[in-house]
């Protein structure tokens, strides 16, 4: 890319992750939403001048499927923790996904409406993404 | 909560929080360079998205697997600004014992022939 067209992506890109941070609980967007727009500008403007076009399509991809993975998961944990203590939240969280298979009734329940909604907003992301790139001139 | 002290409660550890703890084996680290040191200790195969990298944080707080730093170095080299982290004894003990358990798990894959002895270290580098 070139850098005025990579400067502008990135500053976009982390305009829009600024954005995407308000789907995390404010208590864990308020602990760590500074450092993680920080990481996802620093890598952006990594991936953008050293690997190119495809290597930052790519990059994009792996932001917002962290995204909806860790966002979901991060609101159903602050649902559970509400009723243990934070030690033991902890400690049942380091286990959640080898466990998954086994959660009640309720937190499935939850976990596909979220995943629906998920998969909702993935694509009016993506949709955003592509006629943001056209408006840009790199992608036709 | 006496489950919680013993590092082997703590096991299977999920890739991320595995990596999470081989990379600040070596010393504290920040959010980004832990992301750096784990792609290079997995050839890229498991990049860390930053929600990923936070979540594991945040719970690896919680459980006393690590811990903040207060320690920075020189301001004028660095963003003071930035949090390091950094393992604490339950944490490399917690280490220890997973990859005592993935080397139980290798053995028994050897001795039923599913991977070489010799082809293991020379494949993860390549």
């Amino acid at each position: 890319m070139r850098p005025s067209s990579s400067d502008r992506v990135v500053r976009g890109l982390c305009r829009i992750y600024d954005v995407m941070l308000l789907a995390y609980p404010p208590t864990f967007r308020r602990e760590y939403g500074r450092e993680m727009a920080a990481v996802v500008r620093r890598r952006a403007r990594e991936v953008a001048e050293r690997e190119g076009c495809w290597a930052f399509m790519a990059f994009l991809l792996q932001i917002v499927s962290d995204w909806l993975r860790t966002a979901t998961r991060e609101r159903l944990d602050e649902g559970a923790g509400r009723s243990v203590d934070a030690h033991g939240a902890a400690v049942i969280s380091l286990f959640a996904e080898n466990n998954a298979g086994r959660a009640p009734d309720s937190e499935r329940s939850a976990r596909a409406w979220s995943l629906v909604l998920a998969g909702l907003g993935a694509f009016l992301l993506a949709e955003g993404w592509v006629r943001w790139f056209r408006i840009m001139g790199i992608w036709r | 909560m006496a489950r919680a002290k013993d590092p082997h409660g703590f096991l299977p550890l999920t890739p991320a929080v595995f990596h999470i703890l081989l990379a600040l084996s070596n010393g504290e680290r920040h959010g980004y360079a832990i992301m750096q040191e784990v792609a290079r200790d997995t050839d890229g195969t498991l990049q860390l998205g930053p929600g990923t990298l936070y979540g594991c944080l945040k719970r690896m707080l919680s459980a006393r697997l690590v811990e903040e730093s207060d320690e920075r170095p020189d301001p004028d080299i660095d963003d003071e600004r930035r949090r390091y982290y950094r393992i604490t004894e339950l944490g490399a003990q917690t280490l220890r014992a997973e990859i005592q358990r993935l080397a139980g798990a290798l053995s028994a894959a050897q001795a039923r022939r599913l991977v070489s002895p010799r082809r293991v270290p020379s494949e993860g580098r390549r």
